[in-house]
């Protein structure tokens, strides 16, 4: 926005001073065509326009001008046509079809070109698309010959007419180059002589440009943007927004940054690139979910549209749910979550699909090893409303069973999602957005056990603009996951487990601009949760178990939020919010009562209590506040601080070392209270060479309370008592995260790297409840050092290459501190918790892309992408682990991808 | 597309089967040394067994039995039994005793070092019977055929509910090969003389006895019924245990709650279950704990059980009548020639003193690959001593 604001600042700056140095006219036309405008000019100024007469219609104008410069009455005469004009030599005026001898208004130097043959009138033709005849830049002396000259100039976007950065100005046989700044101007020097000088910049078409160089000149060119960005590798258009963004720690990632960074099995991947920039880690491949800032995988809040994703995850973490061609853009609050949002404790994951082309059918496609993916944009009413449709799919299955070999006859794996948004602006003030998604997975390995689990979400989001200061949206959405254990082995206890997660909420958001200090967001939100723990049924007639249903639980998590975005002055802002939750846990349910003082055991269990439908069984209340500030020391330097408290009333309950798509979620009842996490940050934020690099300091410290952790040996699957076996106890971490990114130029990516820790303690005076001792000890996802490099580079219009390396400490891990023979049968006896730490991981992928040629006409735009992951075959540990075998002792390591993989994945647009 | 296809199918493949997983070598980091007790007391009359040991280094062999130690098991009326170490490690108890479903049990120990180790107090079990074993055909994850033998119980009052397994295999060995007599050396100087006699030791028939290794337990909480059907045993149908006639002794333990999960925390802890998701590894608390410091940790689970035995017997016929089982070991025969002029010497008195042939028969077969005068097998084709004890358990049925 502020970017913006500069450019209509120069624009207005320099009409002005360029019409100071003309004479003012004063004219009126009645239902002229521009060929009699051009002579009643002439004839009235001493202007000459030098023109084609097939390039002038016949349409007619009616138009009064008082003491303006000749500037603005060709602007009026011009508009929405294709012809340009320039005034060279301070009174000939050149009309031109295309675009390209158009002087700037904003432009200092003036302008002279002349024609090879000074005696015919001069029009060049300049179509971009073309190589068109040679334009002579500066006059021809007799006298004095330079060996080299200057041309400076201008590049504008034809579309919209604003200058292009970071266009490259090349002249390619003689090696010169040099790239437009912020207002498109370039100043490059050139040989005497012919010259051939070409426009590079991703989106746009090239245009290429023969010169004559006689002497120092000037040349604007109007670029086309290209119909399809193929292979954007702009980082952000809100490039500002670094050092700009007033709520810390937050991160943007544009799905079109994404699309050349090497892939794993051909899938794009939001949620990878996430894990690439610093405070978002993943505990390994394979493992779901990600840890942002220290915190666990459950205390992310995912929002697909405004639903909650609960698992955003295919097959275990090794693919993200989320699909790459409808996705728009991700949003990462990773340090002040902003009041309108809560009910976790890390992060939010903001990801907000596109909104479909109203205007015409679109469509893409990707075919790779292992997953297919299709995605079309279809416009209902035109300019009014769209329809987006998207579909992924594995194929794995179907090869997995025309297999023969029979240890894979036992094995399965597949997924799919699907996605529809529709789209409906019913007029300046009303919009209508609604989303539909549904994931499903479903996968066996060499086991009796199937797990099935899908997400199925919807939504609809209502917009509307009240007045200029005024807007609000009413948001409905609702969010169901379910996953499903079935076991079919031998023996009489065949089953088949069910568990629901579904929650229903409602919000209402308003945004109210009170002046240029203050803009208000207020609302309110509630939310209503139904959790079925689960459901056990007999698989067959043969299996002797019983039905069994763990009672549902229900809980209802409201609150009111307001916050300010309080502009004190140009450079200090603020974001202030206040959030105040309720959580009621609601009826039927029977509550258990244990003494205070005691550990909780179905032996010291006190009393039940039941309570009947809907009835208030536990509320837990409190106060959020989100806080953060920011402040410029000068225009490309910022420091910002953000200081926040917020609430979860849900647990993932996971007794693994990672998390895993079985986990249930538990609603907090008497005995499991609300988490809870009090965050700072403070961070240094500067733009470089005009925003060519973003960099950034940022340190946190956070505490939490109430973490739920489980006893080793737990079992939350089916059971009713889940307090015997969770323990809850304060964490604490802290780290500080470096930044680098290039934003442009043929080289660009990022550089991070984080130091951050981890930590948790359970302590109790009962020797069950302790773990550690009673120490604080690092949690499963501490990985101190991660260090990520990603870069892509240009090679040429059709080829570029990206990197992608990646350093972390390796995970911690209880290690056994020697063995015990028990019952003739050797087993690990193992120390404390997460004392040792796996072998450091790293890996390096490649990526090439390959673009379909750059012909206009042709059916679908196509890219081929050929990428290897893990290049130095690295054998990164996943897990180390210890088995008896035989009645003794044996340890494994296990790595998900051990070896380089390369996958090849076509994509197509139409 | 079949090259494409099939190179797909590998890479799934590797990924589904994650080829992944590499066996590494344990490193010592930090070696902790605690007391690990294994006491399971029954409702049977006999001489309890209680075992003591240590925990040991990674890299070293066990067990590492703790010796000179005192223990007693006290039941709710004040009686004490007393138990005596009768080899390193292994403590019997002075009298037989059996547990009674009414009273209660702590064990306490005490180690030559002065440490006192005390167990909560456990009841009894409630009893249930095993029904009986049966036996099927059942094929393996991996695919191949074998036996599978399961348990059956039922427990009408339906209070046990948890069950652990302990068998004990026993397998008769014919080696196919035997004869009642036997090669002895006469002289084994010019002239070469050897005689046949009649074997000295019995080795016609012989029996092994293998006892489980692994933990087997069940429950029947989640069922409609006390009722147990537990698959404790499955061999292939290529085992040579199977092969001649095979004998299992299953043995249930009735457990509580808690006995039950700290035994399935202990296996849970113990295999891998995926590549994916690791079982949270950690020090798994019994009911066993240290008078004197809270933080000492103790290995084990004292189980006070009721328990029921029953035992089957099968040939490898039974099962799978239309199979002919095989002998593990090839048996081919040599017949050296009692004096080799060449050499001036005795090939067949050499073979018998090495002791890795036996005596099978007189060579008639006039093969000229067996030129000398008696058959010899590898001894274990002919002696099963080599593979079992000669001695007839007192249980076996023939």
């Amino acid at each position: 926005m502020k970017k913006l604001l500069v450019h209509v600042f120069l624009f207005v700056s320099f009409a002005l001073s360029a019409q100071n140095k003309q004479e003012k006219i004063s004219i009126s036309f009645t239902n002229n065509t521009k060929k009699e405008i051009f002579s009643i000019l002439e004839k009235k100024t001493n202007y000459t326009f030098f023109y084609v007469d097939a390039w002038l219609d016949e349409t007619v104008l009616t138009d009064i001008f008082k003491n303006v410069s000749i500037a603005i009455i060709l602007d009026k005469i011009l508009d929405n046509t294709s012809l340009n004009y320039s005034i060279i030599e301070n009174h000939k005026i050149i009309i031109t079809q295309g675009n390209l001898l158009h002087k700037s208004l904003y432009e200092e130097t003036e302008m002279t070109i002349s024609s090879l043959k000074t005696a015919t009138p001069i029009y060049i033709e300049t179509d971009s698309n073309e190589e068109n005849n040679a334009i002579s830049i500066g006059k021809e002396s007799k006298d004095h010959q330079q060996e080299n000259y200057t041309l400076k100039g201008f590049i504008k976007s034809q579309q919209n007419n604003t200058p292009v950065e970071g266009v490259v100005v090349l002249e390619r046989d003689k090696n010169i180059s040099v790239t437009t700044d912020k207002n498109g101007a370039f100043t490059i020097v050139l040989p005497f002589g012919k010259n051939k000088i070409e426009t590079l910049l991703l989106g746009f078409k090239t245009s290429v440009k023969k010169l004559i160089v006689f002497g120092n000149g000037t040349l604007n060119i109007k670029i086309a943007e290209e119909a399809e960005m193929l292979d954007e590798l702009i980082i952000t258009t809100k490039k500002e927004n670094n050092i700009k963004e007033v709520i810390a720690g937050i991160t943007q990632i544009n799905i079109e940054e994404i699309k050349n960074i090497p892939q794993v099995l051909g899938e794009r991947d939001i949620l990878k690139i996430a894990t690439t920039l610093p405070g978002i880690t993943s505990a390994g491949e394979g493992a779901e979910g990600v840890n942002v800032r220290g915190g666990k995988v459950d205390q992310n809040l995912f929002l697909l549209d405004e639903s909650v994703l609960y698992n955003p995850a295919h097959f275990l973490g090794l693919f993200s749910a989320i699909n790459p061609f409808t996705t728009s853009d991700l949003k990462v609050y990773k340090g002040n979550i902003p009041a309108e949002y809560g009910g976790r404790i890390s992060a939010v994951f903001d990801i907000t699909t596109k909104d479909a082309s109203t205007t015409e059918f679109k469509g893409e496609a990707s075919i790779g090893a292992v997953t297919s993916n299709i995605s079309i944009e279809i416009p209902i009413l035109k300019e009014k409303s769209g329809l987006l449709l998207a579909a992924r799919s594995t194929y794995s299955n179907w090869i997995l069973k025309s297999l023969n070999d029979k240890s894979l006859n036992n094995s399965s794996a597949s997924f799919y999602d699907i996605i529809a948004k529709y789209n409906h602006t019913f007029n300046e003030k009303n919009t209508v957005r609604i989303t539909g998604y549904h994931s499903n997975d479903n996968f066996r390995i060499a086991s009796d056990t199937t797990n099935t689990y899908g997400n199925t979400l919807a939504s609809i989001n209502w917009s509307h603009k009240f007045n200029d200061k005024n807007h609000g949206n009413v948001i409905l959405a609702s969010s169901n996951y379910a996953f499903n254990i079935n076991y079919d082995g031998t023996g009489n206890n065949n089953f088949d487990l069910k568990y629901t997660i579904n929650e229903i909420s409602g919000k209402l958001r308003m945004q109210y601009v009170h002046s240029k200090e203050h803009t208000f967001t207020y609302g309110v939100s509630s939310k209503l949760y139904n959790v079925a723990p689960g459901t056990i049924n007999p698989l067959d007639d043969n299996s002797m178990v019983v039905t069994l249903s763990v009672p549902d639980e229900k809980g209802l998590e409201s609150a009111v939020f307001v916050s300010d975005i309080f502009d004190v002055n140009k450079k200090l802002s603020f974001n202030l919010g206040l959030r105040y939750s309720v959580y009621l846990g609601l009826g039927t349910t029977i509550q258990r009562f244990y003494p205070e003082n005691s550990p909780l055991t179905d032996a010291t269990l006190l009393s039940t209590q039941a309570y009947g439908n809907n009835e208030i069984y536990q509320t837990y209340q409190g106060l959020e506040y989100r806080f953060s500030g920011r402040y410029f020391l000068n225009p490309e330097l910022s420091l910002k601080a953000s200081f926040n408290k917020s609430f979860q009333f849900i647990h993932r309950l996971s007794n693994n070392t990672s998390a895993s798509p079985t986990d249930a979620w538990k609603l907090s009842d008497r005995n499991i209270k609300p988490q809870e996490a009090i965050q700072g940050s403070l961070g240094i934020f500067k733009n470089f060479n005009v925003n060519e690099y973003e960099l950034s300091l940022e340190g946190y410290y956070k505490k939490y309370s109430n973490v739920l952790d489980y006893k080793v040996g737990a079992n939350f699957l089916l059971n009713e008592r889940i307090e015997t076996e969770v323990l809850q106890g304060p964490g604490k971490s802290y780290g500080i995260e470096f930044l680098i990114k290039k934003n442009i130029g043929k080289l660009n990516g990022w550089f991070g790297y984080s130091y951050s820790r981890s930590f948790l303690q359970l302590d109790s005076p009962f020797n069950e409840d302790r773990v550690n001792n009673g120490d604080f000890f690092p949690t499963n996802f501490d990985k101190p050092h991660d260090f990520n490099i990603i870069a892509n580079y240009k090679l040429t219009q059709r080829f570029s290459l990206s990197s992608n390396f990646t350093y972390q400490t390796g995970r911690p891990i209880t290690y056994p501190t020697g063995k015990y023979n028990y019952q003739g049968t050797e087993y690990v006896l193992y120390g404390n918790r997460n004392q040792y730490r796996i072998p450091d991981y790293y890996r390096l992928d490649i990526g090439l892309n390959i673009e379909g040629n750059h012909k206009i006409k042709k059916l679908a735009h196509s890219f081929w992408n050929i990428s290897v992951y893990n290049v130095l075959g690295r054998n990164n540990p996943f897990a180390v682990f210890f088995v008896t075998e035989n009645g003794n002792v044996q340890a494994y390591q296990s790595a998900i991808f051990s070896t380089p993989i390369p996958t090849i994945t076509y994509n197509f647009k139409f | 597309m079949k090259l494409f296809k099939s190179t797909i199918s590998k890479f799934l493949v590797f990924l589904m089967l994650f080829s992944c997983v590499d066996p590494i070598e344990i490193e010592t980091i930090t070696f902790e040394n605690y007391l690990v007790i294994e006491a399971t007391i029954t409702d049977e009359l006999k001489n309890h067994t209680i075992k003591l040991s240590r925990t040991f280094d990674i890299n070293a062999k066990g067990p590492n039995p703790e010796t000179g130690a005192q223990i007693a098991i006290i039941d709710s009326q004040n009686n004490t039994f007393y138990f005596n170490e009768t080899s390193s490690g292994t403590y019997i108890s002075e009298n037989q005793f059996k547990a009674i479903p009414a009273l209660t049990y702590t064990l306490k120990v005490t180690t030559k070092t002065g440490n006192t180790y005390s167990s909560t107090s456990e009841k009894l079990t409630n009893a249930v019977q095993i029904e009986k074993l049966t036996t099927s055909i059942e094929t393996s994850r991996e695919g191949a055929t074998g036996v599978s033998i399961s348990v059956h119980s039922f427990n009408p009052n339906n209070n046990a509910n948890y069950y652990r397994y302990q068998y004990e295999e026993t397998y008769k060995i014919s080696p196919p090969f035997w004869s009642d007599e036997n090669l002895i050396v006469v002289s084994d100087s010019q002239p070469f003389t050897v005689d046949v006699v009649k074997r000295s030791t019995d080795n016609k028939d012989c029996y092994k006895t293998i006892n489980s290794a692994q933990i087997l337990i069940t429950e029947t909480k989640s069922l409609a019924e006390d009722r147990v059907h537990f698959p404790v045993r499955f061999i292939l149908e290529s085992d040579f245990i199977i092969s001649n006639r095979y004998s299992l002794l299953v043995k249930q333990y009735v457990q509580t709650f808690e006995a039950y999960n700290y035994y399935e925390t202990l296996k849970k802890l113990s295999s891998s279950e995926s590549v994916f998701t690791q079982a949270q590894p950690g020090f798994i608390s019994g009911n066993i704990i240290s008078d004197t410091d809270k933080n000492e940790k103790i290995i084990g689970f004292f189980e006070v059980s009721s328990v029921s035995e029953k035992r089957l017997f099968f040939n490898y016929q039974d099962i799978f009548p239309k199979q002919v089982s095989k002998f593990p070991a090839i048996c081919d025969f040599l017949a050296p020639l009692l004096y080799d002029s060449f050499s001036d010497n005795s090939p067949l008195i050499n073979l018998i003193k090495k002791d890795s042939y036996t005596y099978y028969g007189k060579n008639n077969t006039g093969l000229p690959n067996l030129e000398g005068p008696y058959l010899m097998v590898p001894k274990i084709c002919g002696d099963c001593t080599v593979s079992g004890s000669n001695i007839k358990p007192s249980f076996w049925v023939d």
